[in-house]
This record gives structure tokens, sequence and C-alpha cells, in this order.
């Protein structure tokens, strides 16, 4: 019973964390055709950030509200030095484009900052957690609550107020939002806003759980959330949170109940299911078919 | 008096009526407009005026450069050359977004609600143009009043409605913003006859509600039926305008379709 809730507590955590990374990338994808292969950047920006200000002395909560507003800012220069200038361009250039940044980044955290891992310490967090007579790992249900959290007030941001139905107008028919009055750049800022401060929470869960920050921190995570993104079915938000859990699920009990012989192969044994999943249903799993296309 | 004007390849402009008489700036112009999609022109040189309260049609075969005219209208796509002016402002440079703040605003064809929002929230973003405090929420409730059926289905997704509730919603959805100018682009496209000529009848009321409308539409009969004035294209360039009373049955409007169209007329 322990275990279970404590693999359930983790899954959920995992699956949280890739949720919010897939809807950060989702997000952008929907408005521009984007899919910006830089975004796992921003987690490693995140995690640069936590740590230098610990460095500089500053205090925890502080250090992880900026971190994360960094994370946003780093998106919206994104948007504004790299993918600007490309808005109107096909999407095998903007895709080129996002891999060029992203690489290019990856190899300015090498140069000027070090390409070995950096500690980050962000120790106020218990390592286990008394549930009453359950133990659950503490980061792991920071995690979890947290990316609860976030998610319902994206789903109020997106369903209830006026920018976020813009936000969704303007994914599904950008010409049409505009003649509505929808200030595009506007739009676009926020999405990449929302987006970079996704990663910047994701990052520090993940720098969390990992106490260590090197320049390609975000790399493994943002590829699993984009393969949750495309088996959730892009064009879908509420698809990519619930494939960014099932991810979560699949990994942590593959982990947990793989005989050892084969553990080695969990992740193999991964993408196969998930290859599965778009041989099933090439459009994703909660896209709408294709009339919504 | 009924005037018709044929336009073989005109380049100065002109237009059709006698618009000497009138005092002050046109409510609405386009002069010597041209469009180019990657070196090919789609539009040279149209000229054409709409006065204010008109129902004006802009009629020809595919490709003529009808849509083209409406795309750059609302700025989706930029003139290369001339100017389009609303109440003497030139629209040419400007956003879509500060367009529709004008007054001027287009029900795109093919409906094009957004299936995935209801029809409240539809309703809603259509009266994002006319400002916060410019009596938004009432006139969703005068819109829902005028359609009922969106009353009854508003808290539905907007992909769910009919074909022709879709098309009462993107009306709907477009005098939210309290326009004076309305564009409809091809209203009639994929609508049963039935639902098509009622879908003018709604249109031709506008009119009573002060609005001034350009019609883009293939089926003519239906077009100049509402119509004061119509404006004709073919290959990119303005054929031939009038009233419509010297339209009707005009030999040159069916030598323009060809005879596709003219039983229809």
């Amino acid at each position: 019973m322990t275990n279970a809730v404590q693999d359930i507590v983790n899954a959920l955590g995992l699956g949280g964390t890739y949720a919010l990374l897939a809807l950060g990338l989702a997000l952008v994808f929907s408005i521009l055709g984007l899919i910006n292969f830089a975004y796992g950047e921003l987690m490693t920006v995140t995690g640069y950030i936590l740590f230098f200000a610990l460095g500089a002395g500053i205090t925890t909560p502080l250090v992880i509200v900026l971190a994360i507003a960094g994370a946003g800012a780093a998106s919206i220069a994104m948007e504004r030095v790299v993918f600007r200038p490309f808005r109107n361009a096909d999407a095998t250039t903007l895709l080129l484009t996002s891999f060029a940044l992203s690489v290019g980044l990856q190899t300015l955290f090498q140069t000027s900052i070090s390409a070995n891992a950096k500690g980050v310490d962000l120790n106020f967090i218990p390592g286990v957690i008394n549930v009453g007579r359950i133990r659950v790992g503490g980061i792991q249900l920071v995690a979890t609550a947290t990316s609860l959290v976030v998610l319902v007030c994206l789903g109020v941001f997106l369903l209830r107020t006026t920018l976020g139905v813009s936000i969704r107008a303007t994914a599904e028919n950008f010409d049409v939002a505009r003649l509505m009055g929808i200030r595009a750049n506007r739009v676009i800022l926020a999405s990449f806003l929302v987006s970079g401060l996704l990663a910047g929470i994701a990052g520090v869960l993940w720098v969390m759980q990992r106490a260590s920050v090197d320049p390609l921190l975000g790399a493994a995570p943002v590829l699993k959330a984009f393969v949750a993104a495309i088996v959730g079915g892009l064009g879908s938000l509420r698809g990519v949170v619930v494939a960014g859990f099932l991810l979560g699920f699949l990994e942590t009990f593959l982990q947990t109940y793989l005989p050892g012989s084969v553990s080695g192969y969990r992740d193999a044994m991964l993408w196969v299911i998930l290859i599965g999943v778009l041989l099933l249903r090439p459009q994703g799993l909660f896209a709408p078919a294709a009339e919504r296309a | 008096m009924v005037k018709l004007a044929l336009h073989p390849h005109r380049r100065a402009h002109s237009n059709g009526r006698e618009s000497g008489d009138r005092v002050g700036r046109p409510f609405f112009e386009i002069s010597n407009l041209s469009v180019s999609y990657g070196g090919v022109k789609a539009l040279r040189d149209l000229s054409l005026d709409v006065a204010e309260g008109d129902i004006v049609a802009l009629l020809g075969p595919n490709g003529a450069g009808k849509t083209t005219t409406l795309k750059a209208i609302v700025g989706w796509s930029r003139a290369s050359n001339g100017r389009i002016a609303f109440e003497g402002r030139d629209l040419t440079r400007l956003n879509t977004e500060d367009i529709v703040r004008l007054g001027v605003t287009m029900v795109p064809q093919g409906r094009q609600v957004f299936s995935r929002l209801t029809v409240a929230e539809n309703l809603m973003l259509g009266g994002l143009a006319r400002g916060k405090r410019a009596g938004a929420t009432d006139m969703a409730s005068e819109m829902l009043d005028m359609f009922t059926i969106l009353k009854e289905r508003r808290h539905e997704l907007a992909g769910n409605l009919s074909g022709g509730e879709q098309q009462q919603l993107v009306i709907a959805r477009a005098l939210m913003s309290n326009p004076r100018l309305v564009i409809f682009d091809e209203p009639s496209l994929g609508l049963a006859p039935g639902l098509a000529s009622r879908t003018f009848e709604l249109i031709a009321q506008l009119r009573t509600r002060g609005l001034t409308i350009i019609i883009v539409e293939q089926n003519v009969g239906l077009a100049l039926a509402i119509s004061d004035r119509a404006y004709v294209l073919a290959d990119g360039r303005l054929a031939l305008s009038g009233d419509v009373a010297s339209l009707r049955g005009s030999p040159e409007l069916k030598q323009i379709f060809l005879g596709i169209e003219s039983a229809a007329l």
C-alpha cells in the first residue's frame, strides 16, 4: 500500500513536470506552428539562475521567483530576437531556427559557464514527508502539488479570462482572430511568456530533484515532453496534459516493476509503447479528428 | 436614369457613378489598387467607391480578384500600389486589428466560427474591437435577442452548430464590433438554397441598422437582388460597374460570366 502510494506520487510528480513542459510547447505551437526545440534551454537558464542567485546569497524563495521570472523573460527574448523575423516562414525554417538556437545556447553555456555540472542545493524540502502512516518523497509531493495547482490556474486563465479566450481563438484561426480586433503581437507575447514560465516552474522542480545544473539539463525532459505533446495531439491542450501524466506513469512504473535483468530497456520499452500509440492514432490520442486540423 | 459603365482595361481612376455632384470625401473608396502575390499581379488598378448606407456587390468569375480585394481591405494582404480609404483614412498601412477598430469588418468565407469556443465566447470576442466601455454587453444581449437560436445554444461549442446557425453566429459576431462597413465574403457558399436566400434577406435587413455593406458573391442573382450597385471584376481588373437595374440582363455581364451564371441573372 505504502509503496503503491509512493509510486503514484512519484509518477504524478514526474508526469506533472512533463505535462507543464508539453503544455508550454503546445501553447506556442498552437499559435505559431512553431515547435520550439530551444525550449529545454529555458529550463537550463532557470537552473543557472538558481545556481548564481543562491551563490550570491539570495534567500531561497526569492531565488525561485527570480529563476521562474527569468525563464519567462528569456522566452520573450527568444520570440523578439530570434523567432519574430521568421514569423511568416514555413514550418521547416522555424524548426531549423529553433534547433540552431538550442545548440547555440548549449554551446554558450558550455563555453561561458562550464561543461560540468554545478551543484544547486534547494534543500528546504524534507526528503520524506509522512502523510498519516504513509511516507512519500518530499520533492515528489511538492512537484505533484505544484504542477496540479499550476495546471488548474492555467486552465482558469485560458477558460475564464479575455486574454485566455483570445489565445484559444488565435490558436484556432489566426486571421479571423485579428478580425476580432485581437492584437496578434500581444497574444504571441502572452503565449511565449506563459510557455517560458511553465519551463521555469518545471526547471525548478527538475533541479530540486537533481540538485545540479549542466548545459544539457533541459534536453532530456523536453524531448520527453515533446513526445508527450505529439502523443497527446499538439492541437489539444487537454490532450498534451493527459499524455504528460501518462508518460510519467509509464516511466515510473516501468522503472519500479521491470525485473532488474531488463530494466536497462526501460526507455526502449517506453518508446515502443508510444510508437504503438502513434501507429494506432497518428493524430495523437486526444486530438480532435481531422475536421479541427 | 440608370448609367452603365464599361471599363476595358482602364487605368486612370474614375468610377461608374457620377460622383462629381457629391460633396466631401466618399464614405469608402479604393483608388488604383494593385495587389501582387509573388510577382503575379492578382489585382490591377482597381478603383471603386461605396456611398454610406449602400449595399454594393463585387462580382466576377473565379480568380477575378474579388477575394484579393477583400483581403487587402481588411489588411490580410498588402497592397503593392494604390489607396484604400475609409472616411478619408488610408487603410493600406494599417493592421487588421486597427482597421476593425475604425469600423470596418468582414464576415469571412466559409463561416469560420471559432469551433472550439462557445457561442457566447465567439460573441464576446466579436465585441473586443469596440472597447470595454462601449456597451459590448448590451450588444451581446441584443444579438441574442435578434438571433434566438444563438441564445438557446449560447453555452454550446460553436463547432456543434449547424451551417445555418454558424452563419447567424458569424454575422452576429461581426455586428458585435459595432461596425459601419461590413464586408461579406461569399455568404451563400456551402449553404442550401433556402438558407442562402434567408441569409441574403438578413443582410438586406442590416441596412436598416445604418450599415454599409459590400458583398462578394458567386451567385450573381442573389447578390443583385439586394444590392444598389455592383462592380464586376474579370482577370484582376474592373470590367463593368453600374446600378443594379442597368446591370441586370446586360449582355456585357453575361459575356463576362460566359453564360455560366446567365441562368441566374
